[in-house]
């Protein structure tokens, strides 16, 4: 019986939370709002984008890890619960 | 009887469902220059030129991402005996099978063959799982020794009142 905590796929999760940390900050490091004046339509969809990843990414992160400990706990407490019922039957 | 191992493929799902948004908002920034208007003919802007590939790189992580949960699923279903598992391929037979002991070659030494936890991490975490699961059901055990007995103490209390 193997049970994993953690999927390949959550790497993709990290390095979409990357980048929306950069589609926050790429507005300034790329000077395309201009310092001082309004957010320009670009710069609001970045910020916008940006969030959305990091939320998406971050939910998706906590949900694979705290759901895989959860199952880990089960599978541990199933595996005493049968070492337990062997034990009795010896 | 033993019981069934639990089928543990929520987390899975999740991160399909992180994924699909991630991927839709990678898209979205592709077509956003353009859809929203920043980016009108000519030579591509750093703005949109950003969006585009920024856009492309989210996309295509989201692809490897839902693919890989999808994998998961599938090997945590086989796990469980939900779906059949992949037919293993017969082994050749080596030269040396058939003569004498001396020639065949010694086997290596197995290398946590029998252990279902093959990264420091996770052993670390199995580990961790196993010491909540004793002290969660020493706990219960615990609680329905005093349980058994409070309600006795209790009542005779109740009575008294």
């Amino acid at each position: 019986m193997k049970t994993r905590l953690l999927s390949p796929g959550i790497i993709t999760l990290v390095l979409t939370l990357a980048a929306g940390i950069w589609m926050i900050i790429a507005p300034a490091a790329l000077n395309t709002q201009p310092r001082g004046a309004h957010w320009t339509h670009a710069t609001i969809n970045d910020v916008v984008v940006g969030g959305v990843l990091i939320a998406a990414s971050l939910i998706g992160i906590a949900l694979h890890l705290g759901l895989g400990l959860r199952a880990l706990i089960q599978a541990a407490e199933l595996e005493a619960s049968e070492a337990d019922s062997t034990a009795a039957t010896a | 009887m033993a019981r069934r191992r639990p089928v543990a493929i929520g987390r899975h799902l999740w991160g399909i469902a992180a994924s699909l948004v991630t991927g839709l908002a990678g898209a979205w920034l592709m077509v956003a220059p353009f859809a929203i208007g920043y980016q009108n003919g000519g030579s591509w802007t750093d703005a949109t030129k950003n969006d585009f590939w920024t856009g492309l790189a989210v996309v295509i992580l989201s692809v490897i991402g839902i693919v890989l949960f999808s994998l998961s699923v599938v090997g945590e279903l086989r796990a469980a005996g939900v779906l059949k598992p992949r037919p293993q391929p017969v082994p050749q037979m080596p030269a040396w099978v058939g003569q004498p002991a001396a020639a065949a070659p010694q086997p290596a030494a197995p290398a946590a063959a029998g252990s279902p936890y093959h990264d420091e991490l996770e052993r670390t975490m199995a580990l961790l799982a196993t010491t909540l699961a004793a002290e969660l059901a020493e706990r219960r055990q615990a609680r329905s020794g005093s349980n058994s007995q409070q309600p006795v103490t209790t009542q005779i209390g109740g009575q008294q009142g």
